[in-house]
């Protein structure tokens, strides 16, 4: 491996990490030795790699936590007031309503009740109920 | 009855004073986990307050089956990945939309470290930029270790693994921020 100051990406880590054949090993420190701005690098990577990070208080973080938690303190609503039971209880009783009102002024509109048999208009009311088969059957025998 | 259970005893029941002395006592380490953890340093205090809110909720539940500092790091660790994992997305999809302009970002400022040159900045932000690109486990066994005050075997019991095994995991983060790091080195 060539140890100059372009491929430092490539030897230093390895140096470091004792991947380095041993003429090359001795070359890349032959090189820090002499090549300021490549030893720069390396100091410089070590020391942020190795530094200790210092924990510090800070004195007004508690009155700051303490102030959100008061506003994070959940209210004692009842359960059905609060937003996503409230809208999806909405939602539901909507859907409910806006079917059974489509499903009566649909068959209201379809089902010319003057002109239709009897048995026509059970058909019909069996079909809604889901046992249209089973019915018209009966009637047809 | 020993002084700490005296003391869990308190803050399980609810004691405002209790748990201000826990705060007090665990802020600092919990914060210099977010300076590591976050590219932006806006993210850290949110990220302690949500933190300290978790676990002042989460402590009637809290069955003393580790210490309770091994709980607080591991609350605080879960935590600050599961944001990781919200803010990988989010700036994902703040990308695609074009909406952030430049990839500078505020760097964290270490505690104790504000008056630094721009060349430390700038390696500070790199660190904390190839810090997030490290497996999760690496990750976490670098930035605990690197804690001043958290021993190796802390570290372990927080993780879960042994002595031997935080040391490993350290060694080849260090390896790979090497790496990283040494990619930007022209820009010295």
């Amino acid at each position: 491996m060539k140890i100059t100051c372009p491929s430092f990406k490539y030897w230093y880590p390895r140096l470091k990490s004792g991947k380095l054949a041993a003429n090359d090993e001795q070359l890349a420190i032959n090189h820090l030795s002499t090549c300021e701005k490549c030893r720069k690098a390396a100091n410089a990577i070590e020391a942020l790699i190795e530094d200790k990070i210092q924990p510090e208080s800070d004195v007004f973080f508690s009155a700051r936590l303490f102030a959100r938690l008061e506003k994070s303190k959940p209210s004692h609503s009842v359960f059905i007031f609060r937003p996503v039971f409230a809208y999806t209880l909405l939602l539901s009783l909507s859907l409910f309503l806006g079917i059974r009102l489509g499903t009566y002024f649909y068959y209201q509109s379809s089902i010319p009740s003057e002109n239709i048999s009897i048995s026509e208009e059970y058909a019909i009311h069996s079909t809604i109920s889901g046992l249209d088969v089973f019915f018209q059957d009966d009637f047809n025998e | 009855m020993d002084e700490n259970e005296k003391f869990l005893d308190k803050l399980q029941s609810g004691d405002q004073q209790a748990f201000r002395i826990l705060v007090e006592k665990y802020q600092p380490m919990i914060q210099a986990i977010g300076i590591q953890m976050f590219e932006r340093s806006e993210d850290n205090e949110d990220f302690i307050q949500e933190v300290f809110i978790k676990i002042y909720h989460a402590l009637p539940n809290f069955r003393r089956k580790s210490s309770l500092s091994t709980w607080i790091y591991r609350v605080a660790l879960n935590h600050a990945l599961n944001l990781n994992r919200k803010n990988k997305w989010k700036k994902w999809l703040m990308n695609g939309l074009n909406l952030i302009g430049s990839n500078e970002q505020a760097v964290p400022q270490m505690p104790g470290q504000i008056e630094e040159n721009a060349e430390q900045r700038e390696m500070r932000r790199l660190l904390n930029k190839a810090i997030q690109r490290l497996p999760e486990n690496q990750r976490i066994a670098f930035v605990m270790t690197r804690i001043d005050g958290l021993s190796y075997a802390e570290v372990a019991e927080v993780m879960g693994i042994s002595e031997a095994a935080v040391d490993s995991l350290t060694q080849r983060a260090r390896q790979n921020l090497r790496k990283h790091l040494s990619t930007y080195y022209k820009s010295l």
